[in-house]
């Protein structure tokens, strides 16, 4: 258990705090990371994947002081390691431009607009990573209890 | 990592002691090799440092290296020689892939894997349950009913997990403190569980159980089920009355919503033609001559050449369940034909034991054994050492012998389910976060015992019956 990481970067710390504390649930089967910058990010998936635990899905601010949030999406989506990687705009400013770069080339799954309300957060997040799991992991049974059941059950029951 | 160095280091340390040191009176070389790997699938399949399959394929591998007649030359010279004990045949070892058995249960797969695919068991699911109405205990025993039908042909996990799918959005609509929770989530592991037990491909020990039922202890599907079904309605039924009576419902309505309707398309209905005339032909073997592993070739060969099994749904196959199997076959075929199962009874004074005595001790290693470790595995351990303690015991003889002793221990692996670990399904059900520990310790014991009771009371009846 506990293989995969969700990250979160925000140059925010609140917001890091904020959305970290809506997921809290999830961390009894992820690891629930947070970092301020897109330097900072790249160092703990590198960490990460040395120890063999995997990125699940980022959480990513886009306007930050450094590198943008985008840009580090699609360099996620070019690395065979984070290709699979369920990717999430969590952000107030960006613009057409980039949004289209994230989604033509970033990969991106889903947007979420700043402010943002928790459940639905907490949606996203469960959907998201019940995605994942699905199509990188073989043992579903561990997730039934903190991701979307019915999904889970359903694949199990198809796989025989 | 401890658990691998034990798991090894053992087996290792019996395989190269001298024969001698070991108190089985007139081991040979053979047999203690057999015991070394006998040793080895014990301690795998207890501390599971590995896949449980992937043991089974260590114990084939083990086999053919260490006592087939074509292991490595040095490890055979001294054949012929006092002591040294008769290799067996490689071909038999790695025809254990491929056995009849083996096949019943691909046959089976293939049932399953058409009905899931289109979506026959989800509408049968949804047409069975209407009867039932919307009064939580009559559907709650509707439930049973068809988990307990489904997993007689399904894997009982893949059961367990479509229920389960049906059933856990309308409990969230259950009040927090309703008992009735607790009751539906456990009767349906519970009910995947007790179905098992109605065919032989019910559930993985039924297949090992009928490696063991051959010649004059033979038994047909048919047979099988005419003693299966009856014994799983009585212990649904039971299950039923105690999971209510423990936790009953206050909700007084609940509607289950199951959408879909039935495919028409041509493929479909061979599905559906396929499925019904597959168990027709098991039920009726007596009739047309065919016995139950070439009636299992119907399913595979009808869907393969109609394609509607193709070369990616070959893929979802679940080998891992096959080869489990296999190893056990395997490894009872390596205690049977090397002897060594006959001298390890032999060395026990179970004589010594009135019958009953015995076959209570048995039957009570099994479901303590499966209820924490996987039913397959204690079925693939136990069995080969019932056959043979059935074979040499003479006082059993007028208790059915060999052949009660090897259902009654079948049927017991498939009634531990007292843990979340015990079987797949519990760990399922468990998973939903809609069960506690205790509560499911607590059902699962019950039903444990009052089946070891009820198999006792069965097992009566078929020595009454003449069956056994």
């Amino acid at each position: 258990m506990e293989d995969y990481i969700v990250l979160c970067i925000d140059d925010e710390r609140e917001i890091l705090d904020a959305v970290l504390q809506d997921i809290d649930s999830l961390s009894s089967h992820f690891i629930l990371e947070a970092a301020e910058s897109v330097a900072e990010a790249r160092e703990l998936v590198e960490e990460y994947s040395l120890a063999g635990k995997k990125l699940a899905l980022v959480l990513c601010d886009h306007l930050m002081p450094e590198e943008k949030g985008v840009d580090y999406l699609v360099e996620l989506n070019q690395n065979d390691e984070t290709r699979n990687t369920r990717k999430v705009l969590l952000t107030g400013q960006a613009g057409l431009e980039q949004t289209v770069d994230a989604v033509n080339r970033g990969g991106l799954d889903y947007y979420i607009a700043k402010p943002w309300d928790s459940e639905s957060l907490m949606q996203v997040v469960i959907d998201q990573l019940t995605t994942y799991i699905l199509r990188n992991e073989e043992n579903l049974m561990d997730y039934i209890s903190v991701l979307d059941q019915e999904r889970l059950l359903n694949a199990i029951h198809e796989s025989g | 990592m401890k658990k691998v160095v034990i798991a090894i280091l053992l087996p290792l340390a019996l395989l190269l002691i001298p024969t001698a040191w070991i108190p089985i009176e007139g081991l040979t070389l053979i047999e203690h090799r057999m015991l070394a790997i006998f040793l080895l699938a014990i301690l795998f399949w207890v501390l599971e440092p590995i896949p449980i399959f992937a043991t089974s394929v260590l114990v084939v591998g083990l086999e053919l290296l260490l006592i087939s007649n074509k292991g490595p030359v040095f490890l055979r010279t001294g054949f012929g020689t006092e002591g040294f004990g008769t290799l067996m045949d490689y071909s038999a070892i790695l025809g254990t892939f491929a056995s009849p058995i083996i096949m019943l249960f691909l046959g089976g797969f293939f049932l399953a894997m058409a009905a899931t695919k289109y979506r026959l068991d989800t509408n049968l699911a949804r047409v069975c349950l209407r009867p039932f109405g919307e009064n939580p205990r009559m559907v709650m025993l509707g439930l049973m009913l068809i988990t307990a039908f489904f997993s007689m042909f399904m894997s009982n996990t893949a059961t367990t997990a479509l229920m389960l799918a049906i059933l856990a959005p309308v409990l969230k609509l259950f009040k927090k403190d309703d008992p009735g929770r607790l009751a539906f989530i456990l009767c349906i592991p519970f009910a995947a569980n007790i179905g098992g037990i109605g065919t032989p491909i019910g559930t993985p020990p039924n297949a090992v159980a009928m490696k063991y039922l051959a010649g004059e202890n033979a038994v047909t599907f048919s047979q099988w089920m005419a003693f299966g079904i009856p014994f799983a309605v009585v212990m649904l039924a039971l299950a039923w009355w105690l999971l209510l009576k423990f936790n009953p419902p206050k909700e007084t309505r609940m509607q289950l919503v199951i959408k879909g309707k039935f495919d028409l398309s041509w493929r479909a209905i061979v599905v559906y033609v396929t499925f019904a005339g597959t168990i027709l032909l098991w039920l009726t073997g007596a009739l047309h001559g065919m016995n139950s592993y070439v009636v299992a070739m119907f399913p595979v060969v009808i869907f393969v050449v109609t394609s509607i099994v193709g070369k990616n749904d070959l893929k979802k196959i679940s080998w891992d369940v096959l080869w489990l199997i296999t190893g056990g076959i395997a490894l009872g075929m390596g205690l049977e034909q090397t002897g060594l199962s006959k001298s390890m009874i032999d060395s026990v004074p179970f004589s010594a034991f009135p019958p009953l005595v015995i076959v209570l001790m048995v039957t009570i290693v099994a479901i303590t054994m499966s209820t924490f470790i996987s039913n397959t595995a204690t079925a693939n351990l136990l069995l080969p050492i019932m056959a043979a303690l059935g074979a040499n015991l003479a006082a059993l003889e007028s208790w059915g012998g060999a052949k009660m002793l090897i259902i009654a221990v079948a049927l017991s692996c498939s009634f531990a389910m007292a843990l979340p670990v015990s079987t797949p399904p519990n760990a399922m059900a468990y998973a939903t976060g809609l069960l506690d520990t205790k509560s499911l310790i607590r059902a699962g014991i019950s039903v444990s015992i009052l089946g070891l009771i009820f198999i006792y009371g069965l097992m009566f009846l078929l020595n009454q019956t003449g069956f056994v």
